[in-house]
């Protein structure tokens, strides 16, 4: 037998389902080739690891805690059972009305002050014009200062 | 006490006879849920929830298959739902505590066995955790907890040929992945 057979075989052999034919190549094989002697007793040791399952058991006090539990838990009847079933519902709609509910109201906001905005804007810029007309310009004011500075 | 008369008289309510199923079956329970992986202390809770599903539902049992197989069944759906629910899959991503913690099942190693038998449960569980749901439950049933064919074909409801397959695939793929590690 070659390595890439024995390989191929080696979890067969392992759990011992392997033809008896072939058992017996593996075996030879297994005398004969360091290589595949390492990576069997490799595997031997991973697969022999969950051994620990079968002596697992529970806590010595497992029915006593298993008694509390069951006699701790209420009986819950139907009828509490239904409208658990109906109000969760009933709730999550509730509150996805209520979110929309506010959407709306924060956008009707945020709209109502974009407009007050711009009205503001709007009269802003028609003082300024005013102010304009009014107000000397600066070419003026320049004029002033230097006739106060010549006058001295 | 005969099973039929057993479940009888849990059906009627007698805490002593429920008793004595739980001592009789917790084992059972207990081992099935921690060959796929799950840490002590879920495993005991899960054992519980079992034993309380059976309590309150043991009027539904139809008597057709054996009580064992119904509690494999329960206590497989529950592990596979507890993995999904918390994606905390039975295999992967085991820290080192988790690994340790399945030591204190069985108190008897030695400091330096226990540490290479962690390692090496590291490699196995990582390994089976790449098989499918169905290879994992048919490998963990037959290989870990030592089921026939025939049982487990009973208690995944298929037939014995699809357990076969089923399993010889499974040692393909683990074989495969664990080759792959030694390479």
């Amino acid at each position: 037998m070659i390595c890439k057979n024995f390989k191929n075989n080696i979890l067969n052999y392992y759990y011992g389902e392997s033809e008896p034919d072939t058992a017996r190549e593996m075996k030879e094989h297994l005398a004969t080739c360091h290589e595949c002697a390492v990576l069997f007793q490799q595997l031997t040791g991973v697969l022999g690891s969950a051994d620990h399952i079968k002596e697992a058991a529970p806590n010595p006090f497992f029915y006593t805690r298993l008694s509390a539990k069951i006699h701790n838990q209420k009986p819950v009847s139907i009828y509490t059972r239904m409208i658990t079933r109906l109000v969760q519902p009933l709730m999550a709609a509730c509150l996805a009305a209520l979110g929309i509910f506010i959407g709306v109201k924060i956008a009707g906001n945020l709209s109502e002050n974009y407009f007050v905005e711009t009205k503001s804007t709007q009269s802003e810029v028609a003082e300024m014009q005013l102010a304009n007309e009014y107000f000397p310009k600066s070419g003026d004011e320049e004029l002033i200062e230097t006739f106060y500075l010549n006058d001295k | 006490m005969e099973e039929t008369s057993l479940i009888n008289s849990i059906i009627t309510g007698d805490e002593g006879a429920f008793r004595t199923f739980v001592d009789k079956y917790s084992v059972l329970v207990f081992r099935v849920i921690v060959s796929f992986g799950i840490r002590r202390e879920d495993a005991e809770d899960l054992s519980q929830e079992v034993f309380i599903d059976v309590y309150h539902n043991i009027k539904k049992f139809r008597k057709e298959s054996e009580i064992s197989t119904w509690l494999y069944r329960i206590a497989i759906n529950k592990t596979i739902n507890h993995i999904k629910k918390n994606k905390q899959p039975a295999w992967t991503g085991k820290s080192a505590d988790d690994i340790a913690d399945m030591d204190n099942y069985v108190q008897v190693e030695s400091s330096e066995t226990k540490f290479v038998s962690e390692e090496q449960r590291v490699i196995l569980y990582n390994s089976i955790n790449r098989l499918s749901k169905n290879q994992k439950i048919a490998f963990t049933l037959n290989k870990l907890d030592e089921l026939s064919y025939k049982e487990i074909a009973v208690i995944m409801n298929i037939s014995v040929s699809s357990v076969e397959s089923l399993l010889h695939r499974a040692k393909k793929n683990l074989q495969k992945s664990l080759l792959n590690f030694f390479k």
